[in-house]
C-alpha cells in the first residue's frame, strides 16, 4: 500500500503541495489527476525520496530510504527521458537488473511485456520516439516484483494501440497484488482503467473516491468542476 | 506495440530476485560497468590506453631506456586522461539526468558516489598495472631496434608509489565532479588549477611554500618517484585535503541535500 499522509511540501513561498493525505491499496489502480502544476509530480517524487517535505509517504509503512532494496520492490517512471541516450535499451535494463540483483533472463521478459522488441532494445536509446522510451521505463519499473508502481504520465507518446496494451498490463499488474499509483491527463484512460482516482489541484486534494469504469463522462465532468476554480498563478 | 493481449501473469514476477538488499560490491561493479557501457565512455577508455602506450613508446625509442622511466612516462596520458574519466563518471548522471533512476535505484547517494569512486580507482589501478607490465617488453623491444643495453629492473615500491598518485589524480577528478556537478567546470578547475600552481610557485618565497603545500602536482612528486620522506608527508596529506578529501566531502553533502527533478 501506498500512504500519503499529511504530506506538505514548500518551494520558497510556494506551497507545492497542502496537507496531502490519501492511500494506494495493494490490489488496485489510483489515477493522480490534475492540472499541470497541480503537485501530482512533485508528490511522487517525495514519495521516491528525491525531494524532503513534511509528513510521510510511505510504501507499505517504510519511507522509500528505508527500504532495503527499493528497486526491486518498488517500480517507478518518472521521466521517460531520463535515460542515458548512448546506452542501448537492453543495457539500460542490464544497468538496473545488475543493481536490483535480478536475473538478466528477466529483460527479455520485461521487453516483451512493454513490445520492445530484441532489435529495438539493441539500439541506443538516443534513437528512440517518447513511446519507445517510455516503454522502456515501464520495462524497468517491472524488472524487479514491485509491490508499487509510480508511474508519471506513462501514456505520454504512446500511439492508441501501445495505450491499450500498457492499461491491460497495469490491470495485470495491479490484479497480482501491486499497488499502482498513476498519474495522466487521458481521463477517459484513467475511468477505463482506475479503481480510485485522487484529483489534485493547487497542492490540495480535491477529490478521493471509488470509480465506476463506465462513467468516464462523469468523471471528466467531475474534474473540471473541481479544477475550473484552481488559479495556478495565486500557489 | 504488437497487441494488446494480457501478458502471462507468470511473466510479471522476476523468477530469481530480486535480491534482499544491493551490497556495495554489486554497486560498484554496476559503476564499473557503467564506465565503459557508451561509445563515449569505450572511446575515452581506449583513447587513455593507446595514448598511455604511446607515450611509453615514444619515450623508449627516442630517450630513456630504462623500464622504470618507460611505465612512469605513461602517467603524461594517464594524467589527463583519468581525471576527466573520474569527472565525467560523476557529472554524466546530471547531464543525461539518468540520477534520477540510479537514486531510486539506491537512495543513499553517498554510496553511489563512493561506488563510483571505488570503480575509477580501480579502473587507475588496472591501467597503471597494464602500463607496468607492458614497460619491460617495450624497453627491450627499443634497445634492440636501436641497438643498445635497456635497463630493464623494475623497482615494485616506486611503482605502487606511481599507481597511487595515479589513483589520487583519479579521485580529484571524482571530487571535483562531485562538489561542481558540471563536467566543463570541473575539467577547467582541474587544468587551470594546475597551470596557476605552476604560476604561484614562481611568485616568490610565499607562492612557492604554498605550491610546495598545496600543489598535488608537487607534493605527490616524492610518491610519484618511491622517495616518500617524513617531510613529504604533511604537504602530501595538505594537498589531498585540499583537492580530494575536501570536495569530495562538498560533493557528499550537496548530492546528499540536492532536490532530484
Amino acid at each position: 500500500m501506498i500512504t500519503f499522509d499529511h504530506v506538505t511540501k514548500r518551494y520558497g513561498a510556494t506551497l507545492a503541495l497542502d496537507d496531502v493525505s490519501f492511500e494506494v491499496p495493494a490490489s488496485s489502480i489510483t489515477g493522480f489527476l490534475g492540472p499541470n502544476g497541480a503537485g501530482k509530480t512533485t508528490a511522487m517524487r517525495i514519495l521516491l525520496g528525491h525531494s524532503r517535505s513534511s509528513g510521510r509517504a510511505t510504501i507499505d509503512g517504510q519511507q522509500y530510504a528505508e527500504i532495503s532494496n527499493p528497486g526491486g520492490t518498488v517500480g517507478a517512471l518518472l521521466d521517460a527521458q531520463a535515460v542515458h541516450p548512448g546506452r542501448t535499451g537492453a543495457e539500460t535494463l542490464a544497468v538496473a537488473a545488475a543493481m536490483i540483483g535480478v536475473d538478466r533472463r528477466r529483460i527479455g521478459q520485461v521487453l516483451d511485456l512493454v513490445g520492445l522488441s530484441v532489435a529495438e532494445s539493441r539500439r541506443t536509446v538516443k534513437g528512440y520516439s517518447l513511446g519507445m522510451r517510455q516503454r522502456l521505463g515501464i520495462a524497468q519499473a517491472l524488472l524487479g516484483t514491485p509491490k508499487a508502481l509510480v508511474l508519471d504520465e506513462p501514456a505520454n507518446g504512446l500511439d492508441p494501440q501501445g495505450i491499450r496494451a500498457i492499461r491491460d498490463l497495469l490491470r495485470a499488474v495491479a490484479d497480482d497484488g501491486c499497488a499502482v499509483l498513476l498519474s495522466s491527463h487521458l481521463l477517459h484512460e484513467v475511468a477505463q482503467l482506475a479503481d480510485r482516482v485522487v484529483i489534485i489541484g493547487r497542492g490540495r486534494i480535491l477529490d478521493d473516491t471509488p470509480i465506476d469504469h463506465s462513467t468516464a463522462q462523469d468523471l471528466e465532468s467531475r474534474y473540471f468542476a473541481l479544477t475550473s476554480t484552481d488559479d495556478r498563478s495565486a500557489a | 506495440m504488437s497487441s494488446s493481449t494480457l501478458p502471462h501473469t507468470g511473466d510479471l514476477r522476476a523468477e530469481a530476485g530480486p535480491a534482499r538488499t544491493v551490497p556495495f560490491a554489486r554497486l560498484a561493479a554496476v559503476e564499473m560497468r557503467k564506465l565503459a557501457d557508451t561509445r563515449t565512455a569505450l572511446a575515452l577508455l581506449t583513447l587513455l590506453v593507446l595514448g598511455a602506450i604511446g607515450a611509453m613508446v615514444v619515450n623508449a625509442s627516442f630517450f630513456s631506456l630504462d623500464a622504470q622511466d618507460v611505465a612512469t612516462s605513461a602517467a603524461l596520458t594517464l594524467g589527463l586522461f583519468l581525471p576527466v574519466l573520474g569527472i565525467v563518471s560523476v557529472t554524466s548522471e546530471w547531464n543525461k539526468r539518468t540520477a534520477l533512476t540510479t537514486f531510486a535505484l539506491e537512495p543513499r547517494r553517498w554510496r553511489v558516489l563512493v561506488a563510483k569512486a571505488v570503480a575509477a580507482a580501480a579502473v587507475a589501478i588496472a591501467t597503471s598495472a597494464l602500463m607496468i607490465a607492458l614497460a619491460y617488453p617495450t624497453t627491450a623491444v627499443a634497445a634492440a631496434v636501436r641497438g643498445t643495453d635497456a635497463q630493464l629492473a623494475l623497482d615494485p615500491l616506486a611503482l605502487a608509489g606511481w599507481t597511487a598518485v595515479n589513483v589520487l589524480f583519479t579521485l580529484c577528478g571524482i571530487a571535483l565532479g562531485a562538489m561542481l556537478l558540471n563536467a566543463a567546470a570541473s575539467i577547467v578547475v582541474y587544468f587551470v588549477a594546475s597551470i596557476a600552481w605552476g604560476f604561484l610557485g614562481l611568485t616568490g618565497d610565499l607562492g612557492s611554500t604554498l605550491a610546495g603545500w598545496l600543489d598535488l602536482n608537487v607534493t605527490s612528486v616524492p610518491l610519484a618517484d618511491g622517495e616518500m620522506s617524513a617531510d613529504a608527508v604533511g604537504p602530501l596529506l595538505a594537498s589531498i585535503g585540499l583537492w580530494v578529501t575536501g570536495p569530495f566531502l562538498l560533493g557528499l553533502l550537496r548530492v546528499n541535500r540536492m532536490e532530484l527533478r
